[in-house]
């Protein structure tokens, strides 16, 4: 399962040491090197507003910027680093945050940034006809006006936690100047978005089938990058990503799998790391019937029923045989990475047994002599869709349907491609299917997902169709207040309420786990954005390699 | 022969219109579409569907979109890649001189290796060397091209560290290179991957080869040539070869599909930036433009083989051209 933009979010969670102000006599030893980093997709574009993946945004991150980082998980105002603004001001009662720009920001073409790029950037991510993931969220944002050429003013409809979030760190700012006349319709597919021009601490040098290579900006406002270069190349197959960084020729790379790790943690040159991430995977049940849907789902309407098939599966034992430490037990719809994830959430327990003993209690019986439960003559069988490009739920599914047979649950695999299990899912014409999603690193992602109005709505994402009052309003209450701890008590109850009644088997997440080569300083590496703060990583002049003393001979070019 | 090619240059635009229409209707049949796929879908909203819908035009009826399609293919517009956010020509462009140099390097490898190693294994027929190398041929010949390149990674880059495991070039380096350097550059990163290709090529071809040459050799102008007085070796690779490579190059039009499905896989195991690369990618993501590019360009590459194939036949049997 792969990040998606929304990763951006955890990008802002830790961006901290990353971003420092530079110092005024920058100790030139310092300076120097080139990062070869893999990434594991072909990276089409890297227009911000129309970014889908994480490794678009991985490449975008250092070529643009925000008006300002997320400095640590407070969301108090002093949480926030600056980066295209050097502060900010909130008026109006909290319904208004004005931004003042740094005023010698520059994009990579020399022209200032101004704060009619701000208000140009949001129309773009607020576009329907972009699609930008971070959409949702911005439509909170009421307008963005510019207030002077350094001002750009946001207003709110309502007082909420994630202003100053939405505002400051969703969106990487793009020049107007070189986007405004493009049709919307076709921007997504305009040259700038090879061809991007940004104000961050690195530019676009060349782009080719072999790699994308970014040189620092020597004349950047906050200094420049004390990296020369950073070249995002293909990683191939992931069997050659061990061989490919042992022989020297990747620096950095995210593994995706335990063996890898493993094998790359044995070596003296390489850092690993296993950090947090935002992806999990769970077996959704529809609570209503595919083929009637105003009927309730004649099994998976039953919470009890629901509950026992959690209680069958071992998720512990099953996600560390397959993951080892790549995954985790997944709590809920939320993970470890998200600054409201509520850790203590009781979860329903593995018992194999009180799952038989509640089975039975509800008229699920093993007749005798057959080996799948039945209940007046109905056999307790159903299909689970699985998209079959992802090997991570497919040998899980297969895992669980063993754990179902024991006992006396036959659960069938139907996999997919993943257009036909979009398809199925976004129409809700499943009974069971094994979906993932990406956690948006502000609980009003959950809206969208699992509240009674999703549910109604065919167009939103809820496709279970799990309605709860309670839990609705506990939601609801967190996303209003803007007092961090009672966000925090209320989205805890709303996390116990969801994950009691049981509308999915919350599988697992995954966990990030970026290798670096040791030769690079990296100060501090975000754990859910390991790329962020490539600008200040640097290298001892006696551990550089020739391709590090190349210098910024390219930028000649 | 001008009219014979312009005969077969006709059946050949036909083939690739064909193929064409197929792969458009095919992969427009599958359920899903292009935005689909695209990881996070589910986020996007009805009104961003439908504008994406629109601007790529498949919220068209589909025999519209087609007759488009094949108005923008006859100037070489393949209409705009979801997945990559361009045009999907400039995508395959991109690709494509990545394709041609692993896929011709690999063809004279095989052929090269094929001819030599059957014809040499045809004078040593019956003996053990010959026995030995025919189980290997056919050993190797069966082998998965990504197994190959994974066992050739594992040997020659990871435990002897001789070729580098990935890649078309040293990133980080290349470009600081002399102009040798960057020649030399370009062949370590190719010689694992069309080494790949190339004895899996080697394999086959050496068979046939092999067989083609033991059905030359008892043939009365053989016999002749020995009465002459040739040496062996004269007898073989002058007199026998040149009637026994007919099959052989036959094979070398069947060769270009075959070895253009084979670099799918060994291109995605170097991280070869070819097509093999793009079209698995597309596949997956229902990216139509560049499924259907894809297999035109497949179409042409089997056309062209063909051409070249009874092109050298007539070159190296006169009694073809005489015909």
């Amino acid at each position: 399962m792969r990040q998606t933009l929304a990763s951006t979010l955890s990008v802002l969670l830790v961006a901290t040491a990353c971003d420092r102000a530079p110092s005024a006599a920058t100790d030139t030893s310092s300076v120097g090197g080139s990062l070869i980093a893999a990434i594991h997709t072909e990276v089409g574009q890297v227009l911000p507003p129309a970014i889908q993946q994480v490794e678009q945004k991985l490449v975008a991150d250092q070529i643009f910027e925000p008006l300002a980082w997320l400095g640590d998980e407070s969301r108090t105002d002093t949480g926030f680093r600056p980066a295209l603004a050097d502060s900010w001001t909130w008026e109006h009662d909290s319904l208004a945050i004005a931004f003042h720009l740094n005023p010698n920001a520059r994009f990579h073409d020399g022209v200032p940034v101004r704060a009619s790029d701000v208000r140009f950037t949001h129309s773009l991510y607020t576009d329907p006809a972009l699609g930008a993931q971070e959409r949702p969220s911005l439509l909170r944002i009421d307008s963005v006006v510019v207030r002077d050429s350094l001002t750009p003013v946001f207003w709110f409809r309502r007082r909420y936690l994630d202003q100053m979030l939405d505002a400051a760190t969703r969106m990487l700012i793009v020049p107007e100047h070189l986007l405004a006349n493009e049709p919307r319709a076709t921007l997504r597919t305009s040259a700038f978005g090879r061809n991007p021009i940004g104000s961050g601490r690195f530019r676009l040098s060349k782009w080719t089938p072999t790699g994308i290579e970014l040189v620092a900006d020597t004349a950047h406002y906050r200094g420049r990058a004390k990296l020369d270069r950073v070249i995002f190349t293909p990683a191939g197959d992931g069997n050659t990503l061990v061989p490919r960084m042992t022989n020297g020729e990747i620096d950095a790379a995210e593994v995706q799998n335990s063996d890898q790790l493993r094998a790359l943690a044995a070596r003296p040159e390489m850092r690993t790391r296993v950090l947090p991430a935002f992806d999990y995977a769970f077996l959704l049940f529809n609570l209503k019937d595919p083929k009637q849907r105003t009927r309730p789902n004649a099994l998976f309407a039953d919470a009890a029923l629901r509950r026992a098939l959690t209680m069958a599966i071992d998720r512990e034992k099953l996600i560390h045989s397959q993951f080892d430490t790549l995954g985790a037990v997944s709590l809920g719809p939320m993970t470890h990475g998200q600054v409201l994830a509520d850790t203590t959430v009781a979860q329903i327990p593995y018992d194999s047994a009180g799952a038989a003993r509640l089975l039975d209690s509800l008229g699920w019986k093993l007749p005798a002599g057959k080996t799948v439960r039945e209940r007046n003559g109905t056999p307790l069988r159903f299909t689970a869709i699985v998209p079959n490009v992802s090997m991570g739920r497919m040998k899980m599914v297969v895992r669980m349907q063993e754990a179902y047979r024991a006992l006396g649950v036959q659960l069938e695999i139907g996999a997919l491609d993943p257009g036909t299990f979009m398809a199925r899912v976004q129409q809700r014409d499943f009974d069971a299917a094994f979906n993932g999603s990406h956690a948006d690193v502000s609980i009003a992602g959950l809206s969208p997902n699992w509240t009674t109005a999703a549910a109604r709505d065919a167009s939103m994402q809820n496709y279970g169709n799990y309605q709860s009052a309670q839990f609705d309003s506990q939601l609801d209450t967190a996303l209003a207040t803007t007092d961090v701890a009672a966000a925090r008590a209320h989205a805890s109850k709303a996390f116990a309420t969801i994950v009691a009644d049981a509308p999915a088997v919350w599988m697992y997440e995954m966990r990030s786990a970026p290798v670096i080569h040791k030769r690079f300083r990296t100060a501090h590496v975000i754990p859910s954005a390991w790329w962020l703060g490539i600008a200040d990583w640097t290298i001892p002049p006696a551990e550089r390699l020739p391709r590090d003393r190349a210098g910024l001979k390219v930028a000649a070019r | 022969m001008r009219r014979f090619l312009a005969r077969r240059l006709g059946h050949g635009i036909v083939v690739v219109f064909v193929a064409a229409t197929v792969a458009f209707v095919l992969v427009h049949l599958a359920p899903g579409d292009p935005f689909s796929s695209i990881l996070g879908s589910e986020r996007l909203s009805p009104e961003t569907l439908a504008a994406w819908r629109t601007a790529y035009g498949l919220d068209r009826p589909l025999a519209e979109q087609y007759l488009r399609f094949l108005a923008q293919a006859a100037r070489g517009n393949l209409g705009p890649s979801v997945s990559a956010g361009r045009p999907a020509a400039d995508v395959l462009g991109d690709a494509l001189p990545y394709t041609l140099m692993l896929m011709g390097t690999a063809l004279v490898l095989s052929f090269a290796g094929g001819i030599v190693l059957g014809a040499w294994q045809a004078s040593r027929h019956g003996t053990a060397t010959d026995r030995v190398l025919s189980t290997v041929s056919l050993i190797v010949a069966s082998l998965p091209e990504f197994w190959l390149g994974l066992m050739l990674i594992l040997v020659l880059a990871y435990r002897l560290p001789i070729f580098p495991s990935g890649g078309a070039i040293d990133v980080g380096m290349h470009d600081y290179l002399t102009p040798l350097g960057r020649l030399g550059d370009r062949l370590r990163h190719l010689t694992l991957p069309a080494l790949t290709l190339g004895l899996l090529g080697t394999a086959s071809i050496a068979r046939y080869q092999r067989t083609a040459v033991l059905e030359v050799l008892p043939l009365d102008f053989v016999r002749t040539a020995r009465a002459k007085g040739l040496s062996e070796r004269l007898v073989l690779w002058r007199h026998a070869l040149r009637n026994a490579l007919v099959p052989t190059i036959v094979l070398l039009g069947l060769s270009l599909p075959t070895l253009f499905g084979g670099a799918v896989f060994v291109e995605q195991v170097f991280a070869w930036p070819g097509m093999g690369n793009v079209a698995a990618s597309a596949f997956a993501a229902r990216d139509y433009q560049i499924v259907v590019g894809a297999t035109i360009l497949g179409a042409v590459l089997v056309v062209i083989g063909s051409i070249i194939a009874d092109v050298l036949h007539a070159a190296v049997d006169p009694r073809i051209r005489a015909r």
